[in-house]
């Protein structure tokens, strides 16, 4: 047999209950593979051989039963608190919503995820553990917040990892590491024992390398079906502006590629206060956590990062009035158009991981710092609370991923699956299958 | 000293909060990107729009 972690979720989980594979074995090779192929990555930052042999010892015969899970530095564990990319516990060690579901479902939590600094940056090149690498280049951002869920999926350390979305923290480094990443509704994953607990714009959700392991996942997580359906003849509406300027045009290809393949009927449309979603959803994700930040939060965070809070706290209140005045707008938009179409589609980032060393990408209007841009897409949905999902959709020239976002509304992440799985099917799983080279090279 | 410098030195201060050439420097980069679409959105006309006092992010507006 091949390596286990080379195994689908869905194939280790029915491995297991068959006998075919045993849960200590796939434990074992799980931290092996981390210890070997994770180096230069950085993508987990504590693994828990202890307590994950303990987990196992007790887990019960759930659907994740001895399956390996890795989730983001961001939820208790009963013993590991939370450090957000610092160095520091954010909460003390406890039974998180997410380390309840995993644990109900005989899942084992083999680690924590590296994760951009506070949560607050879309590349994960700023961690108190350092950078984490990109599977397709190791130079290049896996991507944030959860940058370290998405890397690890993507270089088959486990098959599947947990994560948060406040500004597209789930979406976006999906897309830069080449898998599905899937952002519930607000409210879908309860959120006790999160750091972020005061947050209006945060969901959780799955990382895994396709659409039917995020159902599995996704399941555990919601806490109840997500029932497959047909995802083919649904109704998508695409809104040009902003959602589909100014961006790499090898994304913009390759996500026109993917769209026209699904044979979904099309249709443009425009989303009023889409203008002004960028801001209001950076001015609600950033000010939002400032009163959660204390004194030795700022001392020993990044020189850029201290610096972007002192920017944040000279901000007029009225802004923020006037962003949700924005949400509220954008809410009503978006529920307008789910009345008449099934998705809202356009790219998840608007240009492929930049490198670590200068996380800047380069769009037809000029170079930007890559998180602007990045919320740009993805900001609308955490303001409208709705779920979203990131399906690989090609590569660029460079070799990197791209990702095709869906959005739904309220409540149907069973139809982002389906939708994400019929991608799957019209494209022949030739994104989804690809293997990255950090991957490839010791298949 | 600009205005901006003058605004960032003299609000900061206010709150006690220091501030050196390399926050400035980032806080002028961070401007130079969200700025106009702070500005913008400063400048648009919401009258119209009622906010939502009663949000759930996790259900549709009531309104809809």
């Amino acid at each position: 047999m091949s390596h286990p972690q080379d195994l689908s979720l869905r194939e280790q989980a029915a491995a297991v209950a068959d006998g075919e594979l045993d849960a200590r074995e796939l434990l074992s090779a799980t931290l092996a593979r981390i210890a070997e192929r994770d180096g230069e990555l950085n993508s987990v930052i504590a693994t828990f051989p202890e307590q994950s042999e303990e987990m196992l010892a007790s887990a019960p015969r759930g659907p994740l039963h001895g399956v390996p899970i890795a989730v983001k530095d961001m939820y208790t564990l009963p013993w590991r608190g939370p450090r957000d990319g610092t160095s520091r516990e954010q909460l003390p060690p406890g039974e998180s919503a997410v380390f309840r579901a995993l644990r109900d479902a005989g899942a084992v939590v083999v680690g924590h995820t590296n994760t951009h600094f506070w949560g607050g940056g879309s590349t994960g090149h700023i961690s108190a553990y350092g950078p984490v690498g990109n599977p397709w280049d190791v130079k290049r951002c896996g991507g944030g917040s959860s940058g370290g869920s998405a890397a690890s999926v993507g270089a088959r350390l486990v098959a599947g990892s947990v994560g948060a979305d406040g500004g597209g923290s789930i979406r976006l480094p999906g897309a830069y590491c080449g898998v599905t990443g899937l952002k519930s509704t607000f409210g879908a994953v309860p959120a006790d024992g999160y750091s972020h607990p005061q947050a209006s714009v945060d969901a959780h959700g799955p990382f895994c390398r396709d659409a039917a392991d995020a159902r599995l996942l996704g399941e555990v997580l919601l806490g109840g079906e997500l029932p497959a359906g047909d995802g083919s003849g649904l109704r998508a509406a695409v809104v040009h502006d902003p959602f589909w300027t100014d961006l790499d045009p090898d994304v913009e290809r390759a996500c026109r590629d993917a769209l026209d393949a699904s044979g979904w009927s099309v249709e443009e449309i425009a989303l009023d206060g889409a203008e002004h979603a960028q801001v209001a959803a950076v001015l609600r994700l950033t000010l939002e956590g400032i009163p959660a930040l204390d004194e030795e939060d700022l001392r020993e965070a990044d020189p850029l990062m201290r610096a972007l809070v002192k920017y944040e706290k000279l901000l007029p209140a009225e802004l923020l009035v006037r962003a949700d005045r924005v949400r509220a707008q954008l809410r009503r938009s978006a529920a307008a158009a789910f009345e008449r179409f099934d998705l809202l589609v356009w790219p998840t980032v608007p240009a492929p991981a930049p490198l670590i060393e200068a996380p800047v990408i380069d769009l037809p209007s000029g170079q930007y710092p890559a998180d602007a841009p990045n919320v740009r897409q993805t900001g609308f949905g955490n303001l409208c609370g709705i779920p979203g999902i990131t399906v690989p959709a090609g590569l660029s020239s460079g070799g990197m991923p791209i990702g095709l976002q869906l959005q739904a509304g309220w409540g149907r992440e069973a139809v982002l699956l389906d939708s994400a799985e019929h991608l799957e099917r019209a494209t022949d799983r030739a994104h989804v299958d690809a293997l990255p080279p950090i991957a490839a090279a010791a298949a | 000293m600009d205005a901006f410098e003058r605004y960032v030195r003299s609000g900061l201060e206010l709150a006690g909060i220091p501030v050196d050439d390399v926050d400035l420097a980032v806080m002028r980069a961070a401007d130079a990107i969200y700025g106009p679409g702070m500005r913008a959105l400063a400048g648009a006309d919401l009258r119209e729009v009622m906010p939502e006092i009663d949000l759930d992010p996790s259900r549709p507006p009531h309104a809809s």
